[in-house]
């Protein structure tokens, strides 16, 4: 896949550039020439001509000996904010939906093969096994991704599929007919069931969510662990997740039967 | 190769590849509001780069996040590790921690949308926005930079900063945005006055036409003034007849951020 192929094409002082950003977390948000240093084992001198660099053009800031973050990559995360739309018209329906259900539900978006979440709202017992903003995770094993490969042209479905499948939670499906199939199911009838197939005691719902121009643009997606969700019937969670997503679809100009 | 040669050689290997990374640091700043999308021949166009620089810029910044591509349009857009750093930069600004909700309050009592802001670098950044419940296509949003002398947010922190930074602003360029922007170094240092006197500043259609604002600053209890709060809305609401009413609300919203901000202790007036 994506990192096999390019691994030449990339550009090593740009993606060392990109890796020391992301290295700050919340949990370790300041960081020092040394320890970085250490982290991506380069030589210093290298890194501290990455980290003028990324000082000058306002990605770091300097506080006291060592280093932060710096605001343009916070203009920058307003720009994606600003433009989704989404984001602020599934917040509502998408909360209503968690507190009905009491799991934690999410909006997806496709990156390359992988699924991102843009938004997140977690149940009252958040459960550790759902991704994270910004994380990253295979979209052929995730309810969400499933939907959103669904709709895709069938052209970029096959070559998502050729790439490559990979295993993670014991149900996942790793051959592509199959997997084909199940999309062209889910296209069909409009949702998307996994259980076990991202982790292990796992279930999550998802439907997808149309615009005004007709397209799926993104998905509704519940999830929560099997030993819970497990207990509540499965067709009235469906329905209530289909129903948040038309929901949404409606505020975002979708006009049903169009 | 001599040792001369080869630190010749270095030297331009180091050039290169610091500009590789500038470069990619540039490309992710043509993205903003008003062009959240390019292709990539518009990529290689601004940045003035070949076509096999930007494939390679391009699979660099996917490969590690930064960017991501629409598989149907093959536009480019911002990717999401720059969502996931959002919360770390925040998490160095304690007012974020506590702002929030005075902002909904400041919303609720006046339906404009709510900032906090600060100064960077001569600039105005927007670090938390809450929108307004009627919905306005506000040009605001959180990590936004503004030139401080257009916006009301930017005049009320400088106004409590020392006389050089004032000076250091006013020789930066009054450069006009609209007709209403002071353009004037005199009438510059009159209004940072009156806002000192008022304890708030209101603005109409300085940066935007057709959108007006109030600005108040959050006072440490020694009078050092960091943060300011504001609403902006259309002209057409925040009116000249509204002012009192309007500013006294964000004037309490600041106070009150000073206060959990600051401690206890009331905020000097000065």
């Amino acid at each position: 896949m994506v990192s096999s192929i390019q691994n030449q094409t990339l550009l090593k002082s740009a993606q060392n550039g990109l890796r020391i950003l992301k290295l700050f977390t919340r949990e370790k948000s300041i960081w020092g020439i040394t320890e970085l240093t250490r982290e991506l084992e380069l030589p210093k001198s290298t890194v501290s001509r990455l980290l003028n660099v990324l000082c000058k053009e306002g990605f770091i800031e300097k506080t006291g000996s060592k280093y932060r973050l710096g605001l343009s990559l916070l203009n920058l995360s307003g720009v994606i904010k600003y433009h989704m739309e989404i984001k602020r018209e599934a917040a509502e329906p998408l909360q209503a939906l968690v507190d009905k259900v009491g799991e934690t539900a999410m909006i997806p978006t496709l990156e390359g093969e992988k699924v991102v979440y843009l938004l997140k709202i977690e149940c009252k017992k958040p459960y550790p096994l759902h991704g994270d903003i910004g994380e990253n995770n295979p979209a052929t094993c995730s309810s969400s991704g499933k939907v959103l490969l669904a709709h895709l042209p069938m052209k970029k479905m096959e070559e998502i599929l050729q790439a490559g499948i990979p295993k993670m939670g014991p149900n996942s499906v790793t051959d592509p007919d199959i997997l084909m199939n199940q999309l062209q199911n889910i296209k069909k009838q409009g949702y998307c069931i996994c259980i076990d197939e991202m982790h292990e005691n796992s279930i999550s719902i998802s439907a997808p969510i149309r615009d005004y121009t007709d397209q799926v643009v993104t998905a509704v997606s519940l999830i929560g662990p099997k030993d819970r969700m497990s207990t509540k019937p499965i067709s009235e969670m469906v329905d209530i997740v289909v129903k948040t997503a038309q929901d949404i679809s409606y505020r975002l100009g979708y006009i049903e039967g169009e | 190769m001599n040792e001369w040669e080869w630190s010749i050689a270095m030297e331009i290997n180091q050039k290169k590849s610091s500009s590789t990374l500038g470069n990619t640091l540039r490309l992710l700043n043509f993205f903003n509001m008003n062009e959240p999308e390019f292709t990539l021949s518009e990529l290689a166009e601004k940045l003035g780069v070949g076509h096999s620089t930007i494939h390679r810029l391009t699979m660099t910044l996917m490969h590690e996040g930064f960017l991501a591509r629409d598989l149907v349009t093959k536009k480019f857009r911002l990717g999401s590790s720059i969502l996931a750093v959002e919360k770390t930069i925040l998490s160095y600004y304690d007012i974020c921690q506590i702002s929030h909700p005075i902002l909904e309050k400041l919303v609720q009592e006046t339906g404009e949308a709510a900032h906090v802001s600060i100064l960077k670098n001569h600039k105005v950044v927007y670090l938390q926005k809450i929108d307004s419940p009627n919905y306005t296509h506000l040009l605001s949003h959180e990590g936004k930079e503004n030139p401080i002398h257009a916006t009301n947010t930017g005049l009320v922190i400088l106004a409590y900063q020392c006389q050089s930074e004032i000076e250091e602003v006013i020789a930066e360029g009054l450069s006009p945005y609209t007709s209403h922007t002071i353009k004037h170094p005199e009438q510059f240092k009159e209004r940072l006055t009156k806002i000192r006197k008022d304890g708030y500043s209101y603005s109409k259609d300085e940066l935007h036409l057709g959108f007006s604002s109030i600005a108040a600053p959050v006072k440490s209890p020694s009078g050092k003034v960091t943060y300011a709060v504001s609403i902006a809305g259309p002209s057409s609401r925040i009116t000249p007849y509204r002012v009192q009413e309007l500013s006294k609300a964000v004037m309490d919203a600041a106070d009150e951020l000073a206060i959990r901000n600051y401690g206890n202790k009331r905020a000097i007036k000065i």
